[in-house]
């Protein structure tokens, strides 16, 4: 059972590693605003063939943005709508006549990055390479509780530190139950 | 495993799948000192209700509909508090949404900020922070034990082989 348990343990940490660290790393930045990075923007405009569907999908395919589609607004000239990734947002104008769309993007750098991943949850998205990030994200936070789980039993296997250990999880378990049911019972 | 918890919230119960369950709708009446401005609405009904871990609006979360009816939300990580002064009627809407235990947990991950009025949230943020120091610290100190003890165990190498590489490839092409 030992071996199984810290085989797991191992197994299961390392392979998180990164996304972990992508979790941290992240979780600091927006704790203390710090690593603020200003997003590169970039301006373009483009010509979108007669033959084209008049639709905001079919235009984004046409222009070669990747990304989820979203705040669609039909306006008297055409349309306005974005197409984000995690980092990157397109935001588009597109007027009927003429038959052009002024593409508006933002690129975030490494800091952006992550901290867009770290809001990824789930399969439902649009753009299919998020919700492979979604797949990760779940299983990272799964690993996350039987790290925890396993952690606490192979430490306490280790008889010489169990009285030290057991005094940081009671306090620790002590002050986070205890905020906690506070908070939810206020 | 509050962080795994909130994950597997967002995972499996987050986005279009979330539900906001409401407690029911109830009116009072109210009356505001002829004059206030809409903050001053919105301060004089926050300190008749007082709604436990909240703060009063600041003004850019005050806004009025089609209608003129004032519209302010309390949110807390119970959940939110959406109220409307109906200046017509002479009284206030008052609509409860509670958060389930799930997003709770999910809302109170994102609590860092320690700035906050009640002394409960303030010392669940500090906690929030020191817990984020862990998290990256396990991360480092874990993959150190690894390489200390048994870098050679070749499971142990695909494993982060595995785990890496899907990262690194996803940011790759993410970007």
């Amino acid at each position: 059972m030992y071996r199984v348990l810290r085989n797991t343990h191992l197994f299961l940490g390392i392979a998180a590693m990164l996304f972990v660290l992508m979790y941290g790393v992240s979780s600091v930045q927006m704790a203390f605003r710090w690593f603020s990075d200003k997003p590169q923007v970039t301006e373009s405009r483009a010509r979108i063939p007669e033959t084209l569907a008049d639709d905001p999908r079919a235009i984004s395919r046409e222009l070669s943005l990747r990304g989820e589609l979203s705040n669609v607004e039909k306006t008297e000239a055409g349309y306005k709508f974005q197409v984000h990734r995690p980092g990157t947002v397109h935001e588009i104008d597109y007027q009927r006549s003429p038959r052009e769309a002024k593409v508006r993007t933002e690129t975030g750098g490494f800091m952006a990055m992550l901290n867009r991943i770290h809001h990824i949850a789930g399969t439902w998205h649009e753009y299919s390479l998020v919700n492979v990030w979604g797949v990760f994200l779940g299983l990272v936070s799964g690993a996350l509780l039987v790290l925890g789980a396993t952690g606490i039993y192979l430490w306490f296997r280790i008889h010489s530190e169990r009285l030290i250990g057991a005094l940081l999880l009671a306090i620790n378990l002590g002050i986070c139950i205890t905020l906690l049911v506070l908070m939810r019972t206020a | 495993m509050v962080f795994g918890i909130a994950g597997l919230a967002a995972t499996f119960l987050g986005g279009p799948n979330r539900k906001f369950v409401s407690e029911g709708v109830r009116y009072e009446s109210f009356t505001p000192p002829p004059g206030s401005s809409d903050k001053q609405i919105g301060d004089a009904v926050y300190e008749r209700f007082r709604f436990p871990l909240t703060e009063p609006p600041p003004s850019w979360a005050i806004r009025r509909d089609a209608a003129g009816n004032l519209l302010f939300d309390f949110y807390t990580i119970n959940g939110v508090h959406k109220l409307a002064y109906l200046p017509r009627e002479g009284r206030l809407r008052i609509e409860n949404i509670r958060n389930n235990v799930w997003f709770f947990l999910d809302d109170a991950h994102t609590m860092t900020d320690i700035k906050q009025a009640d002394w409960r949230v303030r010392l669940w943020a500090w906690y929030n922070r020191f817990a984020i120091w862990s998290l990256i610290a396990m991360a480092i100190t874990g993959t150190y034990l690894w390489l200390a003890s048994r870098p050679r165990y070749r499971v142990a190498q695909y494993s982060f082989a595995g785990g890496a590489g899907a990262f690194i490839l996803l940011y790759a092409l993410t970007r």
